[in-house]
């Protein structure tokens, strides 16, 4: 077996555009549920808005690309007003219902013939991102040493994207250390409380809703210029579950959190499903066990596993602060007996 | 207490005195039970005001909706001459009315010292806008602040802690975090729901100190208490709610007096011990 190769394929997994899109939307998240303890179960929705606002706007309507991005961000505004303001006065279930719903209504309704003369239907639209590969200072050629090597294009959309989760994160850690942020934080404890010391919380957590989702909205642009083409059923409710392992894994409430879990979980995912190429290719797994098609899902059935494990011995994250206490543990012994 | 003392009291109390909550008609049901049904009533600027009576007489349900946490069917209040029906909790607490919950909640993941500057009002930094490009400002301000903060944890005995976060604490010790907050937001009527309820006994004299100490400093505080000792004790004027309904009204003294009052706690699966005080009470004052 190459293990360089499962390393390099790793490697550039956690680093490449994918990790970046992944770490933005849980920059975003982290915002509401790390900090106000919103539920929002529709970051893919966000994503599926931004991508397509922006790619919508370039190929039908002819925008420049620096239009096309802000009618995306605007779209991911529009959304989170949409499903924060009727809902954020309620209990929080309400809101995790409408997200769920939406994003999925959303995807739906992208993809329908019906739709088609604005959104492309199911097969979506290419070509929208001529503009930002022209801007590519790298070229075409390959970057790296070796096999960790990254396309120029490639290159380009990472950097880009990085950039992007930089800002975010920047961002996010100048807010949630303000007093803005201590209000947040405060409503996601106990939100009555902090009413009852005359902070208006329902602009809070709309405020925080509506920034989290232009962060998304911002990852599914670049997720839409990484992979040059842009269709409905890649905004699947699977991303927003996947921005919450990725949160999860990194660590709730953490301001680089979502960052270092972007990079494990691509890290994992990679890795895995390298390795397991490799092993039924080599035949060291036959072929009659496990075929290269079983590779997809067994990789995320083992980044389930890294979850479960994470959550029992590192329950708040790799960059939680505690371990988890004695008393914690012994319950979970007293249980499991 | 001698009986002159209390017609004294009694004179400047219908002299005209300032009010700062007046309500009128309040009630509130849930569907068959009138949980509160109050004509009239009043607390004097100023004044330390208990408000008593047994289990479920009502008077959370009247605090709750009093301070916009939760919707009344009827009924206008006021406060310091303004009328503030219907206002939502935040802005009531905007305009000086603070209060504390029955059953305490402290923000558990916030430190002592977070927990009470969260409640500093008028805060630069605390819109988006201002966290953002107000820092200096309210960075300054966030200095003033905390060591007000302080000044309040020290207060209540809390200062040690002051780094730690607030689910560390014990149910009385959180009873006295939730006290620091609501000074710290400077209110100018100040409701306690039992705020001596789990309090070690030790500490409930000092909380009785502290309490008549933000009254000279110029707060009305409106509270609700059990303990009869502690309500003769500390208050200027007694209110006791049965049924939903206002029963008397007065003096500490008049209202443990009051037969309807002593009824009501008789009638009540409270203990038997508790009305004999009461009644002893009466007798005494
Ligand atoms: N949300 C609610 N829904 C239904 N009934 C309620 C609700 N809140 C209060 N009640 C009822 O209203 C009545 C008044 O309750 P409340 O809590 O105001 O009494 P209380 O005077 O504060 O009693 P305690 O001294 O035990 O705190 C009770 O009969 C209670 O069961
Ligand atoms: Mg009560």
């Amino acid at each position: 077996m190459d293990l360089i190769a499962v390393l390099a394929d790793a490697v550039r997994a956690a680093v490449g555009p994918q990790a970046a899109v992944f770490a933005l939307a849980a920059v975003g998240l982290n915002l509401q549920f790390g900090y106000a303890g919103l539920m929002n179960f529709g970051q893919a929705g966000f994503m599926l808005v931004g991508g397509y606002g922006m790619a919508v706007s370039v190929t039908r309507f002819g925008a420049p690309l620096w239009l096309g991005v802000l009618v995306g961000l605007l779209m991911g505004f529009v959304l989170a007003l949409l499903l924060g303001a009727p809902t954020l006065r309620l209990r929080g279930d309400y809101l995790a219902i409408a997200t769920i719903a939406a994003a999925e209504i959303l995807r739906l309704l992208f993809r329908a013939e019906a739709a088609a003369p604005l959104t492309y239907g199911v097969f979506g639209v290419q070509q929208f991102a001529a503009d930002f590969y022209a801007a590519n200072p790298f070229g075409a050629g390959d970057y790296g040493i070796g096999r960790f090597a990254l396309s120029g294009g490639q290159l380009w959309v990472a950097l880009v994207g990085w950039l992007l989760v930089a800002a975010a994160v920047g961002l996010t850690a100048l807010l949630v250390r303000s007093p803005w942020g201590r209000v947040l934080r405060a409503v996601r404890n106990d939100e009555e409380v902090v009413r009852a010391l005359g902070k208006n919380t329902y602009l809070y957590k709309l405020q925080a809703l509506v920034l989290g989702g232009a962060m998304a909205a911002a990852a599914g642009m670049v997720l839409a210029l990484a992979s040059q083409a842009i269709t409905p059923d890649t905004y699947a409710s699977d991303l927003s579950f996947y921005a919450f392992a990725v949160l999860l894994l990194g660590g709730l409430g953490r301001v680089l959190g979502p960052v270092v879990g972007a990079i494990i979980f691509w890290l994992l995912l990679a890795a895995s499903d390298s390795l397991l190429r490799q092993a039924i290719t080599g035949g060291v797994i036959s072929d009659e066990v496990l075929s290269t098609s079983d590779v997809g899902p067994i990789r995320l059935a083992l980044v389930g596993i890294a979850l479960i494990l994470f959550m029992y011995f590192r329950a708040g994250g790799l960059l939680s602060r505690r371990a988890p206490t004695p008393t914690a543990k012994a319950t979970v012994k007293a249980e499991a007996e | 207490m001698t009986p002159s003392s209390t017609t004294g009291r009694e004179a400047t109390r219908s002299s005209g005195e300032e009010l700062i909550l007046t309500a009128q008609g309040v009630r509130r049901s849930f569907g068959g039970l009138t949980a509160v049904d109050v004509d009239e009533f009043t607390v004097r600027k100023g004044t330390i005001t208990a408000l008593i009576g047994p289990n479920g007489a009502g008077k959370s349900t009247f605090f709750n909706v009093l301070t916009g946490f939760d919707r009344a069917d009827a009924g206008t209040w006021t406060l310091d001459g303004r009328d503030v029906t219907g206002l939502p909790a935040y802005r009531l607490a905007r305009q000086g009315m603070v209060r504390t919950f029955q059953l305490t909640r402290s923000l558990a993941d916030l430190t002592l010292v977070e927990n009470v500057l969260l409640a500093a009002p008028g805060q630069r930094g605390e819109g988006m806008g201002g966290a953002l490009f107000g820092r200096r400002s309210w960075r300054r301000q966030e200095r003033s602040n905390t060591e007000r903060a302080r000044e309040l944890l020290a207060r209540f005995g809390l200062d040690r802690m002051a780094e730690q976060p607030a689910g560390v604490l014990s149910g009385g010790q959180r009873k006295l975090l939730e006290m620091a907050r609501a000074l710290m937001c400077e209110p100018r009527l100040l409701l306690l729901d039992e705020p001596m309820a789990g309090v070690n006994p030790r500490l409930v004299e000092t909380l009785l100190e502290h309490v008549r100490q933000v009254r000279a400093e110029g707060t009305t505080i409106l509270f609700v208490e059990h303990d009869m000792d502690v309500v003769v004790d500390i208050s200027d004027d007694v209110v006791c709610m049965a049924f939903g309904t206002v029963l008397a009204t007065g003096t500490p003294a008049e209202v443990m007096r009051d037969p309807e009052v002593i009824d009501a706690y008789l009638g009540s699966d409270e203990a038997d011990d508790e009305t004999a005080r009461l009644a002893r009470r009466g007798h005494q004052a």
